[in-house]
This record gives structure tokens, sequence and C-alpha cells, in this order.
């Protein structure tokens, strides 16, 4: 899947432009407004679901500790600020750091194995995570969870410049993360190999790659962002409790891959934004709805339209293109050279 | 010694209601290679039907249990016809496992929402089914508990029993081995795996409707003990569901011990350490066979 071959839909310059409009909504609307507040938390949730995309969907491994490497992020972001003084931007360094060696310690004994080992040990791994972080309470504040230590509020002297200055400062992280991800993915070496990998991981063994580095190393990079996005997420909302370990947020974060796209790191961005949209705009009918909402969208896209928004249109382009050669191949032979009867 | 074992009697009574958790999981995982993520809220829902019908329609315990269990098999039975077969028969030779595990992911969200809608996030409780108190090895145990293990064992030997000894058991197993042969010998694929599906739905909500009057009930009592019913589906052995059997009075008595000895914070780790250890030094499991061996077991 070389990228010289996607239909020019696919370039970057949609995405600069999406940043474009994501760098003069809060002009328009106001630094307090909501939409800012929202689309701070779709940015962070981008970064996740990419994340997710770039192990899950890229290699075929189905990851489900991203819950549990989020939080881990978070905890090392508000800890390292109570207990060390860390300033934000080593807090967001550390989070990716330390969550990405806890999916190398994850990884190494998981990836050897297939599957829905994998999907077990990983949601394993969150729930595990989530029990320590409850129970020791003298190191992480158990229930109530980690506050009081350095966030974005002091970005600014005023709340609303903070506001604002949070805002662009997870924009453009996000931004660099999405691009550095969908390098990865589609525009490295290594990429091609992940995506051979889910493809047919036996033949890519036998081309001579070293199958389980190659899944470690994604589960490993794609664990570092899933940590920056949790760090971004702890100096943002100001609070981290053990409840971002739970479950539901892994499946907010497969929701938003599968219905953007899988393996495309853009569907992730895609399902970030119109989901987290759609489960925050719930919020406001009735706060269980929105996760009904997020359950129900997500059997029937993994059902109708396992391609995703983002698959779907690569798919529908490509078949467009395809149809467009069958014909012209059809007129040549119909008007070139006489065939034998 | 002495004060340990009523800790080891308890291991044996939870052991009971996670061995009908994973041996259900477990059986669907031989049969059909799905995970079903949803399973636990099988659960919840069995403990919800039991908890409705005890109090709103009267039913004496019993009935109230019987009725629990088709309700078990009807809510599996769906689960099948609605999404895994739909979803299936899409797949047009994509990996299945990603799509199942995505699917119940998303199936596991809606139906725990979907019951905190209807019934709320209170604990509902029902009396347990008998008061008295009996002695076993000199350790009191309420009478509820030890029905807990009676009736796992019955179903469990029940199940068992179908498998090895019915034509439907038979096709099950068949399946299990090998889809594509069973079915050129004129076994309904279909049928085989809306039955199972069924069975391992009536095993967990009749888990759910056991333990109302122990544990309550509330929308997502399920998850924990599906999470659990996976790594002991792992321990042993994917598809396994005699390893299943075992490793769940294993975890049961190894969580309660750990209440003995530190303290019962940490219980729900047990099964997860377990399970860790257990993948690096045996990824089969501990009862694992091959593949090519697994369906004489099942």
């Amino acid at each position: 899947m070389r990228t010289d071959s996607e239909p020019g839909v696919l370039r970057n310059r949609y995405f600069w432009a999406f940043l474009c409009v994501l760098a003069v909504v809060p002009l328009i609307v106001g630094s307090q407004s909501y939409i800012v507040h929202v689309l701070i938390l779709c940015s962070i949730y981008a970064i996740l679901a990419a994340s997710w995309d770039l192990v899950s969907g890229y290699t075929g491994q189905i990851s489900f500790a991203h819950a549990g490497l989020f939080a881990v992020g978070a905890y090392t972001a508000a800890l390292s600020g109570v207990h060390l003084g860390m300033p934000i931007w080593g807090g967001i360094a550390g989070g990716g750091i330390v969550a990405a060696s806890f999916g190398l310690l994850i990884g190494i004994p998981a990836l050897r194995l297939k599957g829905h080992y994998l999907a077990i040990t990983t949601l394993a791994f969150s729930e595990i995570f989530r029990t320590v972080m409850l129970n020791a309470v003298n190191f992480s504040g158990g229930p109530f969870g980690v506050f009081d230590y350095p966030n974005f509020k002091r970005l600014a002297a005023s709340p609303a410049d903070s506001r604002l200055a949070a805002y662009y400062v997870v924009v453009v992280l996000m931004a660099v993360a999405i691009l550095a991800m969908r390098w990865v993915g589609n525009h490295s070496a290594s990429g091609i190999v992940l995506q051979a990998i889910r493809d047919d991981e036996i033949k890519a063994e036998s081309l001579g790659y070293d199958v389980k580095w190659f899944k470690i190393g994604a589960f490993t990079l794609s664990a570092f962002f899933a940590g920056v996005a949790g760090a971004l997420y702890a100096y943002y909302v100001g609070v981290v409790s053990p409840v971002i370990s739970e479950v539901y947020v892994t499946a907010l974060v497969v929701t938003m891959v599968v219905v953007g796209g899988m393996g495309s790191i853009w569907g992730g961005v895609i399902g970030a934004f119109l989901v987290y949209a759609l489960y925050e705009s719930l919020r406001f009918v009735h706060p269980v709805y929105n996760l009904i909402c997020v359950g129900l969208v997500l059997m029937l896209v993994v059902v109708f339209f396992p391609r995703g928004l983002y698959g779907g249109l690569v798919w529908s382009i490509r078949q467009g293109r395809l149809a467009t050669h069958r014909r012209s191949l059809a007129n040549v032979s119909r008007g070139g050279v006489d065939r034998p009867a | 010694m002495n004060d340990i074992l009523p800790f080891i009697m308890q291991g044996l009574v939870l052991g009971g209601i996670y061995a009908l958790v994973a041996v259900g999981l477990s059986l669907m995982f031989g049969v059909l290679d799905v995970i079903n993520v949803a399973h636990g809220e099988t659960l919840a829902l069995g403990g919800y039907f039991m908890f409705l019908l005890v109090t709103y329609l009267t039913l004496p315990a019993w009935p109230a249990l019987a009725l629990s269990m088709v309700g078990g098999f009807g809510v599996g039975a769906l689960i099948y016809w609605v999404l895994i077969r739909p979803a299936g028969s899409r797949l047009a030779g994509r990996s299945p496992g990603v799509v199942f595990l995505v699917l119940t992911l998303g199936l596991s969200t809606f139906m725990q929402s979907g019951m905190q809608a209807i019934f709320g996030a209170d604990y509902r409780s029902v009396a347990p089914f008998t008061t008295e108190v009996y002695e076993v090895f000199g350790v009191p145990l309420a009478g509820s508990r030890l029905l807990i293990v009676g009736v796992a064992a019955l179903l469990l030997a029940a199940l068992f029993a179908f498998l090895r000894y019915t034509r439907e058991g038979l096709a099950i197993r068949a399946v299990a081995q090998n889809p594509e042969v069973a079915q050129s010998l004129g076994i309904r694929l279909g049928r085989v795996f809306l039955i199972t599906f069924g069975i391992g739905g009536m095993m967990a909500a009749t888990a759910g409707a056991m333990m109302v009057n122990i544990f309550k009930v509330y929308p997502t009592v399920g998850f924990v003990f599906a999470i659990k019913g996976f790594a002991i589906t792992i321990i042993g052995g994917l598809g396994n569901p005699l390893g299943a059997l075992a490793a769940s009075l294993l975890v049961g008595v190894a969580e309660s011990t750990t209440v003995y000895f530190l303290s019962s914070e940490w219980r729900d780790m047990v099964a997860f350490v377990v399970m860790v250890v257990v993948v690096l030094v045996r990824p089969q499991g501990l009862f694992g066979l091959g593949k090519e061996q697994r369906s004489d077991r099942v």
C-alpha cells in the first residue's frame, strides 16, 4: 500500500486544512466556549485512538491495554508533578516514556501469543493497573485520585488565556503525533512490514522479517503516544482517578477507530472527533445514553460498515478508478486489433 | 491450618461461580473461535431476571432460577442470531477474531449502560434460597453458598454428559474439531453455533441468578466475572472446558487464601497475576493441549 498509489483525497493537504480550521475555531467561538473544551478532549482522544490504530489497525494485534496505558501516562504526569515538582513539558515526555516502558514490558510476553491471548492479557493489564491505583492510597490517592499538581492552568495568567494556550498546545502536539504515526505506518519501511504482518503473518516471517520485534516495536511506540495522550489529559482536566483505566475508555477508543476506519491513522482522527462530539452532546440528554449510543454505533458499524468512514471512502474511490480503467480497456479491445474469432 | 480452612471452602464456592462463567466462555471459544466480551453482561442479566421474577412476580426461588436459565439461553441464542451470525457472514475472508472482539465489546458497553438505564445503578438483592447453616468439615457454611456449589456441579456434570453422550453434543464436539468436515457430514453449523451460544448464555445467567443473594446485582457486576473468566480460560487452556473447570476452582481458592494472607483489596488481581505467570511459563495453559487434540476434551 504505497502512498503514491493512493487517491488524491487522502494526501496530507486535507489534514492541513483540518488543522487550519482547528486553529481559527477559538477565534470565532471565543476561548471560553464549550466547543473549545470539547475540541481539546477530541484532540487528546485523537492521539489515543490513532495510537490504538497503529498497533491494532496496522498489525492486527488487538490491544485492550490502551485505557491502562492512557492512565499510566496520566498518573505519571500527575504524580511526578506532586512528588518531584516535574514541569509540564517534562511530564508529557515522561508520561510517554513510562507508558512505552510498560508497553515493552507487556509486549514482550503478550506478543509472543496470538490475537485472543493478547486481547485478554492487555485487558488484564488495564484492570491490574486500575486495582493498584485504587488500593495504593498513599501513593496514588486511591479512589479520589491525584489533584493539585502543576497543570495547563499555569500556562497563562488568566483562566481564559490558559484555556486558549492549552488548546493550541494540545492541537499542535496532536498534529505532530498524528503525522509521526502516519509516517511510521504508511511511509516508513517498517510500516509496510506491519501491514504485511496483519495480512499474513507467516508469509511476512518467511520473507525474513523478525515479526515478533516488529510487533513489540509497534506496541511500544503505540504505548508511548497513548501515554502522551494520558499526560495531556491529566494536565488539561486537573484530576486523575482510577476511572480512566476502566474498560469503557478502551471501548470508546476502539469505537472511534472502527467508525473512522482501521489501519489508516486518519480514520482514528476522524472517528475521535465525530464519536467524542456525539458522546459529549448526548451527555445533555442523559449521562447513560451516551454509552448506550457508543455501544450501538460500534456494533452497527462492525456489522454493516466494517471499513469505517475513511476506509469506505478509499474503497469507493478505488472501485471508481477500477471501473474507469476497465471501461478504457474495453474500448481499446473493441476498437483495436482484430482478434481471432 | 484450621483457620485457613474456611477460606478454602469459600474459595470453592467462588470457584463454582467462576466455573459456570468460564466453562461457557471456553465452550464458545472452542466451537466458534469467538471470545464473547459481553459474557459478563449476560450474567448480570441473569441476576436481574432472578430479581424481577422473585420481587415482582413473587415466584418461589426454584422456578425463578429455572426461568432465569431459560432466559439466559434465550439471550445467548439472541446474541448469536442478531450479532455473531450477520457479522460472520459479512467477513469476506478477513481474520474473524478481531471483528468479534470489537463487536462483543460494543455489545458489552451497550448492555451495561442499557441495564443502567432500565434498572438504575442500585444494588439489587433477593432473599437467600435457604437461611440454614450447615457444617462441612467443622466449618460452618451458609446453605445458600452450598447450593451454589451444588447447582454448579450438577449443571457442569449435565453439560459434560450432554457433550459426551447425546447426538447434539457429538455435533458440537465435531464442529469444535473441524467445522468444514463436520458440515460436509451433514451437521448444520448454524444450529450448533446457536445451541453453543445458548448454553454459554444459560450457564452465565445461572451464575448470575445464584449469586444475587450473596453478591447483589448491579449493571456492572458481570464485567469483573467476565474478565476473570477470560483469565481462567487462558489458565486452563483456551477452548478446553474441563481445564477451565479445574482452573476456576484453583483461582477461587487462590483468591480467598489471598484474602487470608494479604487483604481483600488485592483479591481481584489474583486471577490476572496467575494468568500472566501461566502465559509466560506455559502459554497453552495448565491443561492445554495442541489444537489437534483439543476437541477430545470438549
